[in-house]
């Protein structure tokens, strides 16, 4: 069994209980960050779960609801926190939770981000959409840790900019980042970017030869961002990707998650570019 | 190479051309700036030259008949602003604006347009990095009609 | 070391593995078809029955003997009795101060898998791969499994559908048992070769009467052995399922999605398959809910569902994912093949869709099978 020795998977479990057994937590805060995105903070009960890495996930779940997973948004101190999209029955309950209420998390699970691996580089992060979550607490790491870091950029592409996640964080990173965010569509008020994040790569001052990119969202915009940025020369293997599949027990043993020769819940969900493109590219129809 | 040909091949449609071809675009700029919110180019004007920009912003807009002027895309340091003028009928399509002081080459495009009638392996260069420009510009166009970023669930 | 024991002998097995507070599951005639299920005795065994299998077809048949492992492979595979198709995860009660999680009581009877076809053994070790993982163990089938009792069944009868030598999991167990058995019955003689595999297959032979096989017993034994190889009903030519895997748009794949109707039968039978859901569900008393873990098929819709649809939305991406993983992407995951070879798919497809024709069709480029796709898969999406 292969498993990427710095990534182990951890089982979400904190007293052997088995690792489908969630961990009860309690909501401590509960933000409506746009109409359909809510973020939870989350603290155990008990015993916590061992502290996940940016671009791990955890399994949130509600009792006679159902389970999902979701990525690290972030740590506030010990306790986590999620940023969740209302798309379903089960995050539609996970939106409308209070604080007070509980609910059982699982993890961490999978590979992150691997920021080691940019160390001494520069980095370039292109975020799409939701796929800004992922990539918060890598860019708060990179801000925490820059002088390990060479140039690094965020690009960020969004639909709109009301709808836009984290508008505060987002400020606070230009602060010392080279931060770039683009919409599809312009309210008359933005005098920011319009277009895509792929027309924004040219002018970005990451050296793509000795770049490490970290890229997340839908995923047809990561084919795109991770092709435009290696036509600009960086190699497929530093290119990473976060893929999102359906996932129900998040330790490779319900199978669903499969994609090729990789389960996403545990080879992933951070993969390179390199693995991932053969497989998307072979699964059509 | 001179400074000028040297500025020009940063651009992707003129990078790595042949230097007599660099040189041939070299002879039709004009350093050009910008303040902010300044018109640069017209919808339905000749489009008698476009623009290298080095420093700022600009927004490629329409103006509907009532209310704001519609942002398209925004283009910026490294980017092409304009290409009517290389088809005919050598018409400008949408207006510019800078949102920021904006510096940038301009290049006469009317007489690089003449230049082209008389050097074909100029007019072949330069057709060729525009419709890769215009092919790079309609991907991007096609991947916003897709609204990747809208809420696809079927909640 | 091998041992010879008679039909009391055998049954004697039986017995013992019942009085130790086993229950006995064995091939035994059911509903018209040869199952594992409880027996409570040698008696039960498929006595004098062999089965006729082929694609979608499969019928009980008499033989003129009293031999006991006279069929191929029981119906069903053992997976149900390691991996059973629902398992209660959790259950819940929510109250204002939090929600209590009660686990299930993790005891369960103590079993004896009695006459495991060589196959099937090896299919338990592949399952080994998904649920003993370092990384990620489920308790549950670890504890099955290491208490398990596995009496393993040498196969000199294979069917029409097996494969097993191809897959090089049969016919003859070599591992991975307490006690292997190889049925004898020639010239009127019925006896029972039988090895053990571990101390406590060892120290419950030592308690039946047996004698020490003969050279001609061995002899007899290997005879059977290889004809059994020689009577495999199908091959699988190892080099075919890299060569499909290549051929991602092969138009063989269009005409077996055709046939294909997606019931999911297959995954259920195999020995292998182990694809799950999580479901949870409310009880009737407010605050009461349950987690289960139910047997699913990568041929559901809903299997790869994410928010907006599924990822693998036709038959055709389906089959692809489900016969590329078990032949080729298994072996990049467990470092083996998925499938044992023992058959089971071919025998319980509908519409008798063979994995060993439809791998070799697919080993074939595109233009040399042209014969084979009919001119209306173009429509197929």
């Amino acid at each position: 069994m292969t498993l990427h020795e710095d990534h182990a998977v951890s089982i979400g479990s904190t007293d052997g209980a088995g690792p489908m057994v969630p961990v009860i937590h309690r909501v401590v805060a509960a933000t409506a960050d746009l109409d359909d995105t809510t973020t939870l903070t989350v603290r155990p009960v008990d015993n916590a779960l061992p502290r996940p890495q940016p671009g791990q996930f955890n399994m949130l779940w509600l009792p006679g609801i159902g389970e999902v997973p979701i990525s690290l948004a972030g740590l506030d101190g010990d306790d986590l926190v999620h940023t969740i999209r209302n798309v379903g029955a089960v995050t539609d309950a996970l939106c409308s939770l209070q604080v007070g209420d509980f609910l059982g998390v699982r993890g961490p699970f999978g590979a992150g981000w691997n920021l080691a691996r940019a160390r001494g580089r520069d980095v370039l992060v292109v975020a799409g959409g939701l796929g800004i979550v992922p990539l918060g607490p890598l860019v708060d790491e990179l801000i925490s840790d820059r002088a390990n870091f060479g140039q690094v950029s965020v690009v960020i592409g969004n639909r709109s900019p009301d709808t836009l996640l984290y508008p505060e964080r987002v400020k606070s990173w230009a602060e010392s980042l080279e931060v770039e965010v683009t919409v599809d569509v312009a309210s008359p008020d933005w005098t920011g970017h319009v277009g895509v994040v792929t027309e924004l790569l040219t002018a970005v001052n990451t050296d793509p030869a000795n770049q490490i990119a970290f890229v997340c969202g839908p995923e047809v915009m990561m084919r795109f961002a991770a092709e435009a940025v290696i036509d600009r020369g960086t190699p497929a293997e530093n290119v990473l990707v976060s893929l999102e599949r359906n996932m129900h027990c998040a330790i490779g043993h319900c199978g669903r998650c499969q994609l090729g020769p990789m389960f996403i819940c545990k080879d992933g969900p951070v993969l390179p570019w390199s693995r991932v493109d053969p497989v998307l590219k072979a699964r059509s129809r | 190479m001179s400074d000028l040909a040297s500025r020009l091949s940063d651009y992707s449609v003129f990078a790595s051309l042949a230097p007599k071809v660099v040189a041939e675009v070299a002879e039709c700029v004009t350093e050009v700036r910008f303040d902010e919110f300044e018109q640069v180019f017209t919808a339905g004007k000749d489009a008698d030259s476009f623009y290298l920009i080095e420093q700022g912003r600009v927004a490629i807009s329409v103006q509907p008949p009532n209310g704001d002027p519609v942002t398209i895309s925004t283009l910026g340091p490294g980017h092409v602003l304009g290409v009517s003028w290389i088809l005919p009928p050598h018409r400008l399509t949408f207006d510019a604006t800078t949102l920021a002081p904006t510096d940038a080459l301009m290049i006469d495009a009317r007489r690089l347009r003449e230049k082209c009638e008389h050097d074909s392996e100029l007019g072949f260069a330069l057709y060729a990095r525009f419709a890769g420009l215009i092919r790079d510009r309609l991907v991007a166009t096609r991947l916003r009609l897709l609204d990747l970023y809208g809420n696809t669930g079927s909640s | 070391m091998t041992r010879v024991v008679d039909t009391a002998g055998l049954d004697e097995i039986v017995r013992l593995l019942r009085a130790a507070g086993r229950t006995v599951i064995a091939p035994t005639v059911r509903d018209g078809t040869i199952v594992p299920a409880e027996i409570e005795s040698g008696a039960e065994l498929p006595i004098g029955w062999t089965e006729d299998q082929n694609g979608g077809y499969y019928r009980l048949a008499a033989t003129d003997t009293p031999e006991r492992f006279a069929f191929s492979s029981p119906s069903d595979s053992w997976k149900r009795y390691l991996h059973p198709p629902r398992t209660l995860l959790v259950r819940t009660r929510s109250t204002e101060a939090g929600i209590d999680v009660e686990l299930p009581d993790p005891s369960a009877p103590s079993v004896a898998l009695f006459g495991v076809r060589s196959c099937d053994l090896a299919a338990m070790h592949v399952l080994d791969q998904v649920f003993l993982d370092d990384a990620a163990t489920d308790p549950g089938y670890a504890a099955r499994r290491a208490d398990a009792f596995i009496v393993a069944a040498g196969c000199a009868h294979p069917g029409n559908t097996c494969f097993c030598a191809s897959m090089q999991t049969g016919p003859t167990p070599n591992a991975g048992y307490d006690l292997a058995v190889a049925e004898l019955y020639d010239n009127g003689q019925h006896r029972f070769l039988i090895d053990s595999g571990s101390d406590r297959g060892a120290n419950l032979l030592a308690e039946v009467d047996s004698r020490p096989a003969t050279e001609a017993d061995t002899a007899a034994a290997a005879a059977a052995h290889d004809n059994a190889v020689q009577h495999m009903g199908r091959t699988l030519s190892p080099s075919d399922p890299p060569a499909a895997a290549a051929h991602t748009d092969h138009p063989r794949w269009d005409d077996v999605a055709e046939r294909c109707l997606a019931c999911g039968n297959c995954t259920m039978v195999c020995p292998t398959c182990f694809c799950s859901s999580t479901q949870d569900s409310s009880g009737l008393i407010p605050g009461e809910a349950e987690r289960w873990r139910v047997w699913d098929s990568c041929f559901t819709a809903d299997f790869s569902s994410v928010h907006g649809g599924p990822v693998r939305s036709t038959t055709r991406s389906r089959y692809r994912q489900w016969l590329l993983h078990k032949l080729v992407t298994w072996h990049d995951q467990f470092g083996m093949s998925g499938c044992v070879g023992c058959g089971r798919c071919i025998t319980a497809c509908p519409v008798g869709i063979d994995l060993t024709a439809e791998i070799a069709a697919l080993a074939r480029s595109g233009s040399e099978s042209g014969e084979a796709p009919n001119t209306t898969n173009a429509t197929v999406t």
